[in-house]
């Protein structure tokens, strides 16, 4: 089942790393962080926004974010997630080696001008 | 710790989950509404972008990684209804496997507390080393001693060696205190150096241990120390808060207590009872010796040295060092008068592991017959486990449309291979959770057999954490073993069979599990083998003539040491003893003496003829024992020629030899009236030159196992009484052990009223003592061999049956056919031959990896023996045509036609 879920992504943890990126420019709730990325995203990503969930307990487990349960502007009851210092710190990682591999790929797509 | 922390909270983890994608979907309905949707509408698109609430709530869980565990609870729950629908199944193999279980735990128990437990050092046992001299003259000299060293060799090594990071010196004396009452009562005693408990890492339970400043010449400021043991505490003191401060007296002398040890220290010579602790320099006092710690003092081998280790240095390092040293430390340090002593003689230096302590002679002992068990029992749990194995896999065969419904509708194989391992272990924690609880009590009853009659205290051991995860090893361990193979044939039941007919006429299915059976029949046959070599040789033991009267002697160790008495009255004191215990109703007679047979200790002594060519030295040990007036007549031994002592021969000038001896020193001549002489060994410190007047008949004197050794009888003389203390033992020759103690009693008010009372064993109790490993081990490993049988006579009945009801057409048609009775019965039992034959085959296999561990338990008996080999092989064929008969039977009497009308 995971598996399925992660085939969804653009690779396996994509989500994560946009899930971070988007928390830590602004700690917000589930629904939120959902609509944002795929607002952020101009809907090009075909994402079902209950991943999400699974992809968030994966942070939660690992540390890379906190929940915690607080009241929005329109009196609703909410889980706000925030990215911890390790999130911050794995997010510059993922990053930076995404980045390498994207360039990579480029590369390669490129074709030769010789 | 946090994962698991997590685990017991993730209710409130999921509940958290589910809250907040109910939330989400509401807010996404709302905000759908407000676009001016209808609100079911809303919702069921809210739901549509979502995805599967359900699947995405399990992924999200399965995120936290603890589906293992809550199928395995789910699984244990269906495991647990399983086991309740056939409870005689279930309780069958929760008891065989309580039984292999509980047996392991109570063995392992003993042979850990024993032989295997790290001394409880706060700093790494592994670094802790003895050193000391051990004897090629003895093979097993290394393990038994090799700790003992005298004080000045200690002294020398302890300057030179670069090895030990820090060396301390232990003593283990008996030390005499009066108790409540005012009666004196002995007590095993540790001496030790002032570091050695720094060097252990010991902390005390109360006050302060041995320290430094306590280790010094006639002992600190404030008067002489005591650390009690945490027992002694309890028990001598009732656990009072005050006890420090307290003042005893031991051995005369006033000490204050100034701790109590730590309850896990359970001494340096395990299975001993050490209940108090003085320094070093405390030994000389309290044995009221010359100062053996002294510059001039006596060179004795009584001081046992543990050192801690340099870092980085290893066992064999350090070995390498003390042999470097051994020859000048040997050379100087070993006393002139013992330097011809045989064991002495070739004396080596050694350094070993004292991880478990110092070698004890209960270690010593029981050892290898603690192995042994181990093994036994070890075999009987496999057993156990092939036959739990055996109904499980019969138990699978008849779930097999369970089994194939749930593979039908989805279940992956792995899935129920978990599950059928969960069943099984749910089955195997039962087991031993009754396993557990049962050795808790056993190992005390199999304490019982390692008790040293002339032992101030029983040996204590109780199960402890160790044993614990022991225990729930054996509970893993069998899980798979007994599991495995059901769990797999589960997993390849075959949806197809759901669609097939039970029972075939034709093509002869063979009945799962079959191959159970032989190797349940080799097991109990190794097992039983064995019972059956053990128990002919304790019988040929007890059946051994001794050379004196083993049932109507009763040993009474006496204290009368404690009296303050001169040589001449305390030997005119014992005869005054002995004199009126024989005006006594019910005593035939009554003496003293130095040592009793069957202790199993080994005292000798150096003769040779005077005036004859010397014999070779090797061959001039000799048991030697001094005896008083008397003492052949109690004990039944004949003299042959000659006499006994009387009550005025008190002088090392005449002796007594036994045939051996007296064949030995004068061949084929008259020994009467020639005369002996002694070379001065460790515990005969001087020169004697006897005549001998008395031949006494060859009697055994260690123990039952060994021959009569060539023996020497001196008399009770004035110098033994200036030694250990005094004190001789009491053997009285009564109808029945009662009127021995109540004759004693009555003597020792009379004549010696504030002497206290110590322990009556008779002769038979003392020799059995001394076998009781022996015994033990028989009574297991017949006890073992009985379930053994029975369990694979049940193991055979089972397979028999169940192959019969499954062939129940086949044979149908057979008898159609003209087939008589005689020939279906021949049938059925032959197929129990084959097996039988098959498991004979295994048997012999294992015995021969097995007995070879038995043999050094054997006396006159080969391993090998035919008659025992033949007389298992008929008893175990008995046994197996028993349990085939009964389903033979019943194949011969099928009715065919019901049979093939039921098709």
């Amino acid at each position: 089942m995971n598996k399925k879920a992660e085939e969804r992504d653009l690779f396996p943890g994509a989500l994560e790393m946009m899930i971070l990126r988007t928390l830590q420019r602004q700690p917000q709730h589930g629904y939120a962080l959902a609509q944002q990325i795929k607002r952020m995203s101009n809907d090009l990503l075909e994402i079902e926004e209950g991943t999400l969930y699974p992809a968030l307990q994966r942070l939660l487990k690992a540390g890379l974010v906190k929940a915690e349960w607080g009241v929005s502007a329109t009196k609703r009851k909410i889980r706000i997630y925030s990215v911890t210092a390790a999130g911050k710190k794995d997010l510059k990682t993922q990053v930076s080696s995404f980045e390498r591999m994207l360039e990579g790929i480029q590369r390669v797509l490129t074709p030769e001008e010789s | 710790m946090n994962w698991l922390k997590r685990f017991f909270s993730r209710e409130k983890l999921y509940a958290d989950l589910d809250e907040e994608i109910a939330a989400h979907l509401e807010e996404r309905a709302e905000e759908l509404v407000g676009e001016g949707m209808s609100k079911e509408q809303a919702m069921a698109k809210a739901r549509k972008e979502f995805g599967n609430v359900t699947a995405i709530k399990q992924t999200a869980r399965e995120a936290w990684g603890w589906k293992w565990i809550e199928d395995f609870f789910v699984d244990l729950r269906y495991g647990l209804r399983m086991s309740r629908k056939n409870p005689v199944l279930t309780l069958a193999a929760v008891l065989t496997l309580a039984l292999g279980i509980g047996a392991n735990t109570a063995i392992f128990t003993l042979l850990y507390g024993l032989v295997l437990r790290s001394l409880p050092a706060a700093v790494d046992a592994g670094q802790l080393a003895r050193v000391g001299v051990a004897s090629t003259a003895q093979p097993d000299s290394a393990e038994q001693d090799g700790s003992a060293m005298t004080y000045h060799m200690f002294q020398a090594y302890r300057e030179k060696q670069t090895s030990f990071r820090e060396l301390s010196t232990w003593n283990e004396p008996d030390v005499s205190v009066p108790d409540q009452q005012g009666l004196i009562r002995t007590y095993d005693a540790a001496m030790v150096s002032g570091n050695a408990f720094e060097l252990l890492g010991l902390q005390p339970y109360r006050g302060r241990l041995i320290a430094e400043y306590d280790d010094v010449k006639g002992g600190p400021a404030s008067g002489w120390p005591v650390v009690v043991s945490y027992g002694f505490w309890k028990e001598y003191y009732g656990g009072a808060e005050d006890v420090i401060g307290k003042k005893m007296t031991v051995s005369d002398v006033p000490v204050t207590v100034v701790g109590v040890m730590p309850p896990e220290f359970q001494g340096m010579w395990p299975g001993a009872q050490v209940k108090l602790y003085f320094p070093m320099q405390f030994a000389p006092v309290a044995a009221k010796k010359p100062d053996w710690l002294d510059e001039k003092g006596e060179d004795i081998f009584v001081v046992n040295v543990i050192g801690r280790l340099r870092p980085g240095v290893s066992l064999i390092q350090a070995n390498a060092e003390v042999k470097q040293m051994q020859g000048w430390l040997l050379e100087r340090y070993i006393p002139e008068r013992l330097k011809h002593d045989p064991y002495l003689a070739k004396a080596y230096m050694m350094v070993g592991t004292a991880r478990t302590g110092l070698p004890s002679n209960l270690t010593h002992i029981y050892k290898k017959p603690l192995y042994l068990m181990q093994g036994l029992v070890g075999i009987v749990l496999v057993l156990c486990c092939v036959n739990i194995g055996g109904l499980m896999v019969s138990r699978v065969v008849a779930r097999q449309q369970e089994f194939a419904v749930r593979t039908a509708v989805g279940a992956s194989s792995k899935r129920l291979v978990v599950q059928y391992l969960t069943e099984s272990f749910a089955i195997a924690v039962l087991g031993s959770a009754l396993g557990a609880a049962a050795a808790w009590y056993g190992t005390d009853l199999l304490l019982h057999f390692f008790r040293n009659p002339m032992m101030n205290e029983p040996v204590s051991i109780h199960p402890d954490k160790a044993v614990f995860w022991v225990t729930m090893g054996f509970a893993v361990v069998t899980t798979l073993l007994f599991g495995t193979v059901p769990a797999w044939k589960a997993s390849r039941s075959d949806p197809g069979t759901l669609l097939k007919s039970r029972t075939t006429m034709g093509g002869r299915r063979q009945v799962a599990g079959r191959m159970f059976v032989p190797v349940q029949v080799g097991l109990s046959l190794v097992l039983v083998v064995m019972a059956s070599l053990l128990s002919y040789s304790l019988m040929k033991l007890r059946g051994e003539r001794a050379g004196f009267d083993l049932d109507h002697v009763t040993i009474q160790t006496s204290q009368i040491g404690v009296l303050k008495l001169k040589p001449e009255q305390r030997l005119d004191l014992y005869q005054r003893m002995v004199d009126r215990l024989m005006q006594m109703p019910g005593v035939d007679s009554a003496a003293v003496t130095y040592q009793t047979p069957m202790t199993g200790v080994k005292i000798t002594a150096d003769f040779q003829a005077v005036g004859e060519g010397a014999n070779p030295p090797e061959d001039t040990q000799m048991a030697y024992n001094e005896v008083g007036p008397g003492y052949f007549r109690t004990m039944k031994t004949r003299i042959l020629e000659g006499r006994e002592f009387t009550p005025r021969e008190r002088q090392l000038n005449v002796c007594i030899l036994n045939e051996s001896a007296a064949e030995f020193f004068f061949p084929h001549e008259q020994a009467i009236g020639r005369y002996i002489r002694n070379r001065v060994n460790d515990d005969l410190r001087q020169t004697v030159e006897c005549q001998v007047i008395g031949l006494a008949e060859d009697a055994k004197f260690y123990d039952l196992r060994s021959g009569p050794p060539r023996t020497i009888y001196l008399p009770l003389s004035t110098e033994r009484m200036d030694k250990d203390l005094g004190n001789l033992v009491f053997l009285i020759h009564s109808g029945t052990k009662a009127q021995a103690v109540s004759a004693f009693r009555q003597a020792l008010s009379e004549n010696a009223p504030t002497v206290p009372l110590v322990i009556f064993v008779t002769m038979r109790e003392q020799m059995d003592a001394a076998l009781g490993s022996q015994e033990l081990i028989t009574l297991l490993a017949n006890f073992f061999a009985v379930v053994a049988l029975l369990l694979s006579a049940m193991g055979l009945y089972g397979l028999l049956s169940a192959s019969v009801t499954q062939r129940k057409g086949e044979i149908g048609v057979r008898v159609a056919l003209g087939a008589t009775q005689g020939n279906v019965l021949r049938m059925i039992l032959g197929e129990a031959l084959v097996l039988l034959g098959l498991g004979m085959a295994l048997g012999a296999i294992g015995l021969f990896f097995t007995t070879r561990f038995v043999t050094t338990m054997l006396y006159n008996v080969s391993a090998f023996d035919p008659a025992t080999l033949g007389l298992v092989a008929g008893t175990l064929l008995v046994v197996t045509l028993l349990a085939a008969l009964v389903p033979a039977l019943r194949a011969a009497m099928l009715d065919p036609v019901e049979t093939l009308r039921a098709e």
